[in-house]
């Protein structure tokens, strides 16, 4: 028995245990972003709005068929509002698709704002094929010089754009998928600098026409 | 698809399947395990405060929403899951022949409160806390995490509290002569 482990016995232990705070402690605050998230969703929202988000180029297949690349090929495009959409989906999409239909109206409208762009991306690659998209973009009456239908050109591209966005597609148990939707404002540099709810379009659109050109 | 998978694709099964079994294989190594190992680890484990005090971080570190979703979506995060909790379980082997029935009482009560306090949130929860479970899968988990929280209350109670056959684990460890001469002092 070493002189140091009979004066305190308990030495060792209280340094285990210190040990094992701290450790607990540092992976605790790293995973919750300094103990301010506590959800997947609720960190995805804070790193969007601290400006930490950013979408690599990306190759989509519109529904006409035409390649475009995301997110500054388009020079008269400043910012983007995105929303991931499978084709098929029955309920939450079609809503989602009649307020993207209301954006339009207003980007039609006079005095709108100039430069912001609609794009919904199917993350659906083996049934969201090139006549499932003119399908959607037709019922929905999309103008495809202010709405892009489209889908990434391959899987790897959709799986990274997920991945970058924080978006997570899962099975919904009915044939279908749920995901957690919202509006992406994302800049022509394909930076990701907001989050809306679906309901909260008006104030996306504000805010992407407020972004600097 | 593998078993792993196949655990982790229900919320419930994740947390109550999947974690409690590798927490049993932890402490099913540590059963077979060589025993200088548990001899070098009693050293910084007296009174099993150390083992006991890792599986609650650990326990309530995998309850955490975000940390579910980050286990699921990247591998790395899983397998750092699996290892924390088997580890646990190896620890928990060794600490439960050292620790006194209070300390055990303080970790126990204090699992199954954090547990059944989880379990009631996942159950309350108006919106889907994990992203890659449904709400469904979360107020499945929430509920069992409620039974699991209580469960471990009757179990321990029963074998390893005051009337208890302290099943499975003596107290004290074979060479811990010395630790049973420092709880009485």
């Amino acid at each position: 028995m070493t002189p140091e482990r009979r004066s305190s016995p308990f030495l060792p232990t209280v340094a285990a245990i210190v040990l094992c705070l701290g450790a607990a402690f540092a992976a605790a605050s790293h995973l919750t972003l300094g103990f301010r998230a506590f959800t997947s969703e609720d960190a995805r929202r804070l790193r969007v709005a601290e400006s930490l988000v950013t979408l690599s180029p990306l190759r989509v297949v519109a529904s006409d068929g035409t390649p475009r690349d995301l997110w500054s090929a388009d020079p008269a495009a400043r910012a983007w509002l995105v929303t991931f959409v499978y084709t098929r989906c029955p309920s939450a999409c079609l809503a989602l698709g009649s307020e993207f239909q209301q954006l339009q109206e207003s980007l039609r409208a006079n005095g709108a704002p100039a430069g912001v762009r609609l794009a919904s991306l199917s993350f659906d690659r083996a049934r969201d094929t090139n006549d499932a998209l003119a399908g959607y973009a037709k019922r929905f009456r999309a103008d495809p010089s202010r709405w892009l239908v489209a889908v990434p050109e391959d899987d790897v591209s959709v799986t990274r754009l997920l991945r970058e966005a924080g978006v997570v597609v899962i099975d919904d148990g009915a044939g279908g998928y749920a995901h957690n939707a919202a509006i992406h404002v994302v800049t022509r540099s394909g930076r990701l600098v907001a989050l809306f709810d679906l309901d909260r379009h008006r104030e996306a659109l504000a805010f992407a026409a407020s972004l600097p050109p | 698809m593998n078993p792993l998978a196949w655990l982790e694709a229900d919320m419930a099964r994740h947390m109550l399947v999947e974690f409690p079994l590798v927490i049993a294989l932890g402490a099913l190594l540590a059963r077979v395990a060589p025993s200088r190992i548990d001899a070098a680890v009693a050293r910084f484990d007296r009174m099993g405060l150390t083992g006991w005090l890792f599986l609650s971080l650990a326990a309530a570190y995998w309850m955490i929403p975000a940390a579910l979703d980050a286990a699921i979506a990247s591998a790395t995060v899983n397998a750092v899951k699996l290892a924390s909790l088997a580890l646990a379980g190896f620890f928990l082997h060794g600490a439960m022949r050292r620790s006194p029935m209070a300390i055990e009482a303080f970790f126990v009560g204090n699992f199954a409160w954090m547990a059944a306090t989880v379990g009631l949130v996942y159950q309350e929860a108006d919106t889907q806390l994990c992203l890659s479970y449904l709400a469904d899968s979360q107020k499945g988990a929430g509920r069992g995490l409620v039974i699991v929280a209580i469960a471990c209350l009757v179990a321990w109670y029963a074998l390893r509290g005051p009337n208890g056959r302290r099943a499975g684990f003596p107290r004290l460890a074979p060479e811990g002569t010395r630790e049973s001469a420092d709880l009485r002092r």
